[in-house]
């Protein structure tokens, strides 16, 4: 038996390994506004931080305040915005009573917490 | 239907500090059945549905359910049951084939088998046309009938349901009770709860009263429609004044008035024999009653639950000091 075959049996695809929370979350959160704003800001950001850089040509100070900049930002979104959106998303299942419709199924407390985490951990990845 | 039980609960207790919302119920569920479980609001229906779906812990009692004792092993009777709550949980951002998907995983099904899966319960909900909609944008019909495909996911062969007709329009309820009907057909058994009597009436093999956390009365609703067989409830209308005809009831042995309509009265008749009733129509036409309409109306289970409420408090209350 080939690797590919033993890793993906037949009737069953790659996503399949894959939490369904963090698959939910995933597709949830991809859709956020406030990731898609995020997303978008940092993308601007970075676009005028590469135009003030190529400006500068060689001035150390300069590009010291730029990098300055870069990581304050990276770091909100990283230390702040994201851990936030984590308790959002659990208070959000618990206000809803899905988490009561999740609790019945056969995931348990660890993979839901770790689901959530993987998928948020995934999207600060795609923001950096 | 079989006559293997399926759920049994006896002597369930459950307290939130001084209130009582469930006292000693005890019941059984045979295979197949649908149960209409009714009450009115805050009459402990949720609090029981909630405890057998092994959300909630009763402070006494046992809750077996197709063998398993659901306060003990709550993950195997998780396996079997679907709960379908009052109000389902909406997500942002999610549309409706996702939402059953999540589920679907949730529940251990794999690859192609989850996709067909999936499909085949919105194929059942009809939920097909929709499947790309996010959620939030569903109507409450719709929301229902997503909540149900959520419940029937892991295949049920228990489902219970929680005011799952409430705030939905007349076309949503009956086509909410066609599902509910192909269910029962395909041998679910079915434990689903309301307030509103006449939208359980046609669904359900049994009903369960429940009042003040009790369990008040259990029987095919059939029996409780026919109630006291001797009492006749009777309608007539007349096409002169209608007091003359309350007044004209007033004299007759047998006849009480229950309530006034439009155009005559509902009086309840004890008749001592299958004569009577003409008896009393002809009796009322030689004493100058214009009849213009005189019919036996059929109990409405409203009033059986009403009467089965009264002689419950009856019963209650002679028993205090």
């Amino acid at each position: 038996m080939s690797a590919l075959a033993f890793l993906f049996p037949a009737g069953k695809s790659v996503d399949d390994w894959l939490s369904p929370i963090l698959v939910k979350e995933l597709r949830q959160g991809m859709r956020a506004r406030v990731f898609v704003i995020s997303y978008l800001l940092l993308q601007v950001f970075l676009s005028v931080l590469v135009l003030a850089n190529a400006a500068a040509q060689g001035d150390s100070r300069a590009l010291e305040d730029e990098s300055h900049y870069f990581w304050v930002i990276v770091g909100f979104a990283l230390l702040v915005l994201m851990p936030l959106r984590g308790l959002v998303s659990v208070s959000q299942e618990v206000k809803n009573r899905t988490m009561e419709t999740i609790m019945l199924t056969r995931l348990t407390a660890w993979r839901v917490v770790f689901g959530k985490w993987s998928a948020l951990f995934a999207q600060s990845l795609l923001l950096v | 239907m079989s006559d293997e039980i399926i759920l049994d609960v006896r002597n369930l207790r459950r307290s939130f500090g001084d209130v009582h919302a469930v006292q000693d119920v005890s019941f059984s569920i045979r295979k197949g059945q649908v149960v209409g479980f009714i009450g009115a609001n805050g009459a402990g229906k949720t609090t029981t549905l909630r405890l057998l779906a092994t959300l909630d812990t009763p402070d006494a009692g046992t809750i077996n359910i197709m063998g398993c004792e659901a306060t003990h092993y709550p993950d195997k009777v998780r396996a079997r049951l679907g709960w379908m709550p009052d109000s389902y949980g909406n997500y942002d951002n999610v549309t409706v084939v996702e939402y059953l998907d999540f589920y679907a995983r949730a529940y251990g099904y794999m690859g192609s088998r989850r996709t067909k899966h999936v499909n085949d319960i919105m194929e059942f909900t009809e939920l097909t046309p929709i499947q790309d909609r996010l959620m939030h944008t569903l109507s409450k019909g719709m929301g229902q009938r997503l909540c149900l495909g959520r419940s029937l996911i892991n295949e049920p062969e228990l489902l219970l349901m929680d005011e799952p007709a409430a705030g939905l329009d007349p076309k949503a309820r009956i086509e909410f009770k066609n599902l509910v009907r192909i269910l029962s057909e395909q041998g679910k058994t079915i434990l689903i709860s309301s307030h509103i009597l006449s939208e359980l009436g046609e669904m359900c093999d049994t009903m369960l009263f429940i009042d003040k956390g009790r369990i008040v009365h259990h029987g095919d609703s059939e029996t409780l429609r026919r109630g006291d067989e001797s009492i006749i409830r009777l309608e007539i209308e007349t096409t002169g004044n209608p007091d003359a005809l309350v007044e004209w009831a007033a004299l007759q042995p047998g006849l009480v008035l229950v309530d006034r309509t439009k155009r005559g009265a509902r009086f309840d008749f004890t008749a001592k024999g299958p004569d009577e009733l003409s008896l009393l129509l002809r009796r009322a036409i030689t004493d100058g009653i214009a009849v213009s309409d005189f019919h036996r109306q059929e109990r409405r289970l409203e009033d059986a639950f009403v009467e089965v409420l009264r002689k419950s408090n009856g019963s209650t209350s002679q028993g205090k000091p």
